[in-house]
């Protein structure tokens, strides 16, 4: 009789004082968006963040091996001449340094954004509550929990879980895109200098060539190397035409680099700004980084063309 | 204070296009100007030609770099800035996982309890 009043009360307890406001917590937490598209979204834009931070290093990396494009050309013009003068050329080492470290910075800041998306903390967390429950349960002290509490408690501590974890998304999209805003900044700042570097490595050498008296090149190894019907005396220009367009590439590649990044960056803070939203749209984030994705990707290194210059 | 940036800046720029042009000229006339010094001098003449033009295309990767070293500031608050926002993560990452450590820790009390029960034969 004892045992029966007081199982009354338990249950009376958990009917109006706990299923109450749990039920009303489930529902605001159904009326929100689904923390998990949030999640996949945000991993995903995690993982863009982490590409897009890979292709300005390679950038820097492609930058920084212009000194060598540019000792190479130079040497080669001297000894064109018949000069066997060491060409000086300028390290920008000091100045790639900074940049390097910052979007290393951002890289680690990406991948603890990804830690935070990708983690399944609703799945571990009701993993714990049912486990909890069903150690409540297993004392024989205490009457057990009517089933709807023991089926409710662990669904509800995952769904709320999960909404902290899409508010904490939310909260960090906003700082990222504020992150990548002034990154985007720095790097178009940044852009108009490096592609002057470049562009005076490169003029330095091409518009040089023409000049470069026909004598100083083997006219049969060009030949060779050439392989066109032209007549001989057509070889030489065009030789000397081709090793213009071939020390062209790697400015053009570095150009598209920046092109590249700068995108992969607009693209970024459209998807951070949808982030920040409470309901975002699954579809916008996934066309918007796919296509971030697929560009900071095409960002490769520039490959040596040391044996295209041979004269 | 702006307005002083802005002039060192454009005084810049011009130093800068000077020595572009400077630059360019030697470029298209180089084999030109290095066979009239060997004419002139001869091989010494050359080396010293060619020294001179090194110190002119520095000058200007100089300039440049004098206007990248203005930026760099910029990329040490980045820096700091994003470090400081992986730290923010990290914190709310250990928060997110304390929920079911807590919740773990609890269950290790009620079986604790349980065992105690147990023993103490209350059940």
């Amino acid at each position: 009789m004892t045992t029966m009043s007081y199982r009354h009360r338990v249950q009376s307890f958990c009917r109006w004082r706990t299923l109450a406001p749990l039920l009303a917590l489930l529902f605001l937490c159904q009326a929100c968006s689904s923390p998990a598209t949030t999640q996949q979204a945000a991993a995903k834009a995690a993982l863009a963040g982490q590409q897009l931070c890979d292709a300005a290093l390679t950038t820097y990396k492609d930058l920084a091996s212009f000194q060598q494009i540019d000792q190479d050309q130079q040497d080669q013009l001297n000894a064109l001449s018949g000069s066997s003068h060491v060409a000086k050329t300028t390290s920008f080492a000091a100045e790639l340094l900074p940049r390097i470290a910052a979007y290393q910075s951002l890289k680690e800041t990406y991948a603890t954004f990804g830690n935070l998306a990708s983690t399944d903390f609703s799945g571990q967390s009701q993993k714990a509550a049912s486990g909890l429950l069903d150690s409540v349960n297993a004392l024989k002290a205490i009457p057990k929990l009517p089933d709807t509490v023991t089926k409710l408690i662990p669904d509800l501590t995952a769904q709320v879980v999960g909404q902290i974890q899409a508010g904490d998304v939310r909260k960090h999209s906003q700082v990222l895109a504020q992150l990548e805003k002034a990154y985007q900044a720095a790097w178009e700042a940044d852009r108009v200098l490096w592609m002057q570097y470049v562009n005076k490595v490169y003029s330095s050498y091409a518009d040089a060539l023409p000049n470069v008296p026909d004598d100083a090149f083997d006219a049969k190894a060009v030949a060779d190397q050439l392989k066109t019907p032209f007549a001989q005396k057509a070889q030489i220009p065009l030789f000397k035409q081709k090793l213009a367009l071939d020390a062209r590439q790697p400015v053009d590649h570095v150009e598209q680099d920046f092109d590249a990044v700068s995108k992969a960056f607009d693209l970024l803070q459209i998807a951070h700004a949808e982030l920040q939203k409470k309901a975002p749209a699954p579809d916008v984030i996934g066309y918007t980084l796919d296509t971030a994705l697929a560009i900071a990707k095409d960002v490769q290194p520039i490959k040596k063309q040391n044996d295209k210059k041979g004269a | 204070m702006a307005a002083a940036k802005q002039q060192q800046t454009s005084a810049l720029d011009q130093l800068k296009q000077s020595l572009s042009d400077a630059i360019d000229a030697f470029t298209s006339n180089r084999f030109k100007i290095l066979q009239q010094a060997m004419n002139d001098g001869g091989q010494a003449d050359v080396d010293k030609v060619l020294s001179e033009y090194d110190t002119l295309r520095d000058g200007y990767f100089q300039l440049i770099k004098t206007q990248l070293d203005e930026n760099n500031a910029q990329y040490d608050v980045l820096t700091k800035q994003a470090k400081a926002e992986t730290k923010s993560l990290q914190s709310d990452i250990e928060n997110l996982s304390a929920v079911t450590t807590v919740i773990d820790d609890l269950t290790t009390v009620v079986n604790l309890v349980g065992r105690i029960i147990m023993v103490l034969g209350v059940a």
